[in-house]
């Protein structure tokens, strides 16, 4: 800057003593003073140009320059406010929204399983299957002397851990229990994955020999919900399938083991213990058939990954040859790979559905990254056309292309360092965000995305910034002056078309953010819940996987149901069946009704119900009756709902007609005749949508009991609680929860997940909006010349603004037009998975539809109206 | 803008500022009034070139400038040839003179 200026002042004072040296010489000659320096100055040339030409020259001062530079971008910034807010708060969330996506996915596909730090030394040891058809080889799981055989080369590994999962019944006390995870494990099993436990000493090493050790280390998440994260739960006993064990430490928050599965309520033995705890056998942990083991290792200092695997595959070959034949001729091999989510299930379905979501929401971040940047481009093109007389002024006043360029390039920087910083606190709250909502994700922000993802912005802004501006140095000053508006126009009919697109893609996104919006409206105010459903609790049984056989546990549920029906304040108990069954469907064909057109194989969903379970839902009937002892002998008797009778019977009389299995052929077996029809106001939480729902008689095995209690049931819980424990102290009680509260806690989920779409459709509906705006902008700016004619010739000023306001409307409506049938889709996925009333749907999409049209309105009434401002003196004089 | 004199071959500019620093340091104005007294004013070089040409040559490292006096007491830009100045002075000087040389020996020939 300072060396800037001192050398700006040399030169001027080197080019004044060249003058002054002129003159005299000229006035030696016998010229006046005046004359003399006229002259002097003629010969010279024009000082300024001069002066730029030599700025030029001297080049590598390019850091004051750039500061210059940045200045004039300033104060051109300033001049144009809304479009550059605009533009940076465009990149900005283009840019943070898209880094914010790749981290999740990122993290999902390569990142260590929650709880275990990235280190490379950490491998896990995988066993490989490959069969002749496949030419790929599958994870497969392996036995363990194979393991023992993998422990034994301490000339690779510096220790190694393997482990079995498994679903254990967890008894944690009186009436409490829950179905869990049980992963049995070598020594050191935590050492080698690094975890260090939160509470306790963790579990002892094995004896050479001598009797199983029966401690656990328990789950985060246990610890939380059945301890109410108690610190002196260490030294506490539970039963894991009815065997005690006691607790000698708590993992990590977030640590679930190295394999992803469903239960986070999760136990820890030692290997020894598996003996006592499951069915087991002695060939278990000694043939080599038995696979069931997964394995991971800490590598010896120096030695790769790659080093390994020659002998594991070896051992593996051995291992192969030592199990019974295996008929599909597959061969048997290992590797070493990272300790990684994405590769630790052996199932390659879990791989696939990883993918996909990966490959679609890398297609989303992708989409989101291109709409930002063409929007951006557009601002860009417009703003850089607008300029074009600045340029050529500053051209004929003898500045360099390479100087004008250089000006562009760092207003361009500028708007995206400003940009990239604003995109770093989005990026740093969606981050926040998803890590409070999904503990289980390690993010971690991965900075060669960030920033590939500003150099690709600053790469788009560039191009479509700087090509108008090239365009125009290279032209000559008439040239620019006369307005070549033809160049640009393939450009904006391109515009056009990714216009539309976004506002087709606004609409879907829309119904989420709809979605959103009603159900957490429904949620505050609670409309939804019926006041029957504050006074059923549901109260789920474990069922435990030794000792006592399903005869006895029925026996002991159908005992706790007649206790619970005689407690005061109990209205009725009625014990339910937690499994439901979809099967292919159709009527009878002599139980068809002439003029009702009938689908072979419709999804019918079979759901057991004990007598009384109608009352106790409030599902009165409206024909027939119910499915108690008067039907004994008439095992299939069925009761469908109101709306299914009325679908394939219309208003003949469903009863005594015959629903059969499959497509109905004679073939076929009978799935039941109807006995009774029921109204059915409010769903069970059975109710899968898609399809007809029937009752049937069948409830041997119930695992959970309905309690409908006189007042709300919610302050009824512990005393239910302790009539279950008094009744049968040895069932483990999992869950007692209203059916109100369990309606607004899935409610919670579905709000949950559209909370983030709806997010990305106020982002589509912003994005789209100045994707609107930006192309009416532009065209105004284009056609200045022939407005100012068409307004000098006597056109209207409403007129004018029609003219491009009409153009912006036609683009918003024909994207409404393609997005329709989308958002509709879209509404009807989300209605049935959420549960709204129809009623609200046709409200919803009109309400939707109105609303793009309202934006696309104003994106477009803005800059239109913006033509009806243009001076048709200034407009002809200017250009 | 010059009155008379013939237009300067292009490259020519650099070869002459070198040539002329070489037998003596000076100013800018110096060189324009040196260039014109010993081209026997055929040459008329401008300020309007020569000072580009001397802030390219600085930039480029061939020469050097500092601040000095001049014969009248003013203070004044003195430019000197540096090291690689010169090499590049004797080369473009060899190329310079085999094209003239091979020049002058078509123009006889026809």
């Amino acid at each position: 800057m300072f060396l800037r200026r001192r050398l700006d002042r040399e030169m001027q004072e080197e080019m004044e003593m060249h003058l002054a040296h002129a003159t005299a010489r000229l006035m030696a000659r016998g010229l006046t003073e005046s004359e003399a320096r006229r002259a002097a100055r003629q010969e010279f040339g024009h000082v300024d140009s001069l002066q730029e030409q030599a700025r030029d020259a001297r080049g590598s001062r390019w850091i004051e320059s750039i500061i210059a530079d940045a200045r004039y971008g300033l104060r051109h910034f300033r001049r144009t406010p809304l479009t550059t807010v605009t533009m940076i708060v465009l990149l900005a969330l283009g840019i943070g929204v898209n880094t914010a996506l790749f981290a999740i996915v990122h993290s999902v596909v390569t990142l260590p399983p929650a709880g275990i730090a990235r280190d490379d030394a950490l491998v896990r040891l995988r066993g490989l299957v490959a069969t002749p058809q496949r030419q790929w080889p599958r994870a497969r799981e392996i036995s363990y002397p194979e393991l023992l055989e993998f422990s034994a080369q301490t000339q690779l590994f510096a220790s190694v851990a393997g482990w079995t999962s498994t679903r254990v019944a967890l008894d944690l006390g009186p009436a409490q229990g829950v179905i869990g995870g049980a992963t049995y494990v070598t020594d050191r099993y935590f050492d080698v994955l690094g975890v260090r436990l939160t509470l306790g000493s963790g579990l002892p090493r094995s004896p050479a020999a001598g009797a199983p050790q029966l401690t656990a280390v328990i789950s985060h998440a246990l610890w939380d919900v059945q301890y109410a994260s108690a610190p002196d739960v260490v030294g506490k006993t539970l039963k894991v399938n009815e065997i005690a064990v006691t607790i000698v430490g708590v993992a990590p928050r977030g640590f679930n083991g190295v394999d992803v599965d469903r239960f986070d309520q999760r136990v820890w033995l030692p290997l020894s213990a598996r003996a006592l705890t499951e069915s087991t056998s002695q060939y278990a942990f000694a043939s080599y058939d038995s696979a069931m083991f997964s394995a991971a290792a800490r590598l010896q200092p120096g030695v790769q990954a790659r080093h390994a695997v020659p002998t594991l595959a070896a051992i593996a070959t051995r291992a192969a040859q030592e199990t019974t034949e295996r008929p599909d001729r597959s061969t048997f091999s290992a590797d070493v790979a990272p300790v990684l989510i994405e590769n630790e299930a052996p199932q390659p379905w879990f791989e696939n559905e990883l993918y996909a979501m990966a490959g679609v929401a890398a297609g989303i971040t992708l989409l989101i990254l291109i709409i930002t940047c063409t929007n951006v481009s557009t601002l860009l093109v417009g703003l850089a056309v607008a300029r074009r007389r600045e340029i050529a002024v500053r051209l004929s006043l003898g500045a360099s292309r390479k100087r004008i360029v250089r000006q562009l390039l760092t207003e361009n920087m500028l708007l995206a360092v400003t940009a990239g910083s604003l995109a770093l606190g989005i990026l740093g709250s969606l981050l926040q965000y998803f890590s409070a909502r999904f503990p289980a994700l390690t993010l971690v922000l991965h900075w060669p995305t960030l920033l590939f993802t500003i150099g690709f912005a600053i790469a788009t802004a560039l191009v479509f910034g700087i090509s108008p501006a090239l365009h125009a140095t290279r032209l000559a000053v008439s040239d620019v002056l006369k307005n070549s508006a033809n160049a640009v126009a393939r450009r904006s009919r391109l515009q056009s078309g990714l216009v539309i697109v976004q506002v087709a893609c606004t609409q879907p996104l829309l119904v989420a953010l709809g979605a959103f919006l009603l159900l957490t409206m429904a949620e505050a105010n609670g409309a939804r819940e019926l006041p029957v459903r504050e006074r059923i609790l549901r109260l789920s049984f474990v069922p435990t996987s030794r000792g006592a056989s399903p005869d006895q546990i029925n026996a002991d549920i159908i005992r706790i149901e007649q206790r619970l029906g005689t407690l005061p304040g109990v209205e009725k108990a009625v014990r339910q069946i937690n499994s439901i069954w979809v099967v292919a469907a159709s009527v009878h064909p002599a139980d068809r009704i002439p003029g009702i057109e009938y689908k072979e194989g419709f999804n019918l969903t079979r759901q057991g119900a004990a007598p009384g379970y109608f009352e106790l839902m409030n599902m009165p009937f409206v024909l027939g009756r119910e499915l108690d002892d008067r039907n004994a002998g008439n095992e299939n008797a069925i009761v469908i709902r109101r709306d299914m009778a009325r679908a394939l019977w219309g208003q003949a009389n469903p009863i005594g007609r015959r629903i059969m299995s499959g497509t109905g052929s004679p073939a076929d077996s009978m799935i039941g005749v109807v006995t009774g029809v029921i109204d059915d106001p409010g769903h069970d939480q059975f109710s899968l949508g898609d399809g007809y729902h029937v009752f049937t008689p069948d409830v041997r095995y119930s695992m959970s009991i309905l309690v409908r209690t006189r007042g709300p049931a919610e302050p009824m819980i512990s005393h239910i609680r302790a009539a279950v424990m008094a009744e049968a102290p040895h069932l483990p009680l999992s869950g007692a929860t209203t059916l109100a509260a369990s309606d607004a806690q899935s409610r919670a989920r579905i709000i949950q997940a559209t909370s983030a779409a709806g997010a990305s459709g106020l982002l589509a509906l912003f994005l789209s909006a100045i994707g609107l705006y930006a192309v009416v902008a532009f065209a105004v700016g284009q056609r200045t010349r022939e407005i100012g004619i068409r307004t000098a010739l006597g056109a209207k000023r409403g007129e004018v603004v029609g003219l491009f306001f009409y153009r912006g409307l036609k683009l918003s409506l024909i994207g409404l037009a393609i997005g329709l049938p989308l958002g509709l889709l879209a509404l009807r996925i989300v209605s049935r998975t959420a549960g709204m009333p129809h009623a609200s749907t046709p409200a919803l999409s009109a309400l939707i539809a109105a609303v793009v049209v309202l934006i696309g309105f104003l994106a477009t009434w803005i800059p239109a109206r913006r033509a009806a401002t243009v001076d048709p003196l200034f407009a002809l004089r200017t250009e | 803008m010059a009155p008379t004199g013939t237009p300067l071959l292009q490259g020519t500019l650099d070869l002459i500022v070198l040539q002329l620093l070489q037998a003596e340091p000076t100013n800018g104005y110096d060189l324009t009034l040196r260039i014109q007294a010993i081209t026997k004013d055929v040459l008329n070089v401008n300020a309007g070139s020569l000072y580009p040409a001397l802030y390219r040559l600085e930039q480029r490292g061939l020469i050097k400038a500092t601040w000095g006096e001049t014969e009248n007491g003013r203070r004044a830009k003195v430019y000197s040839l540096t090291a690689p100045g010169r090499k590049q002075l004797a080369d473009q000087r060899e190329s310079w003179e085999r094209f003239s040389g091979a020049l002058a020996a078509i123009l006889r020939v026809t």
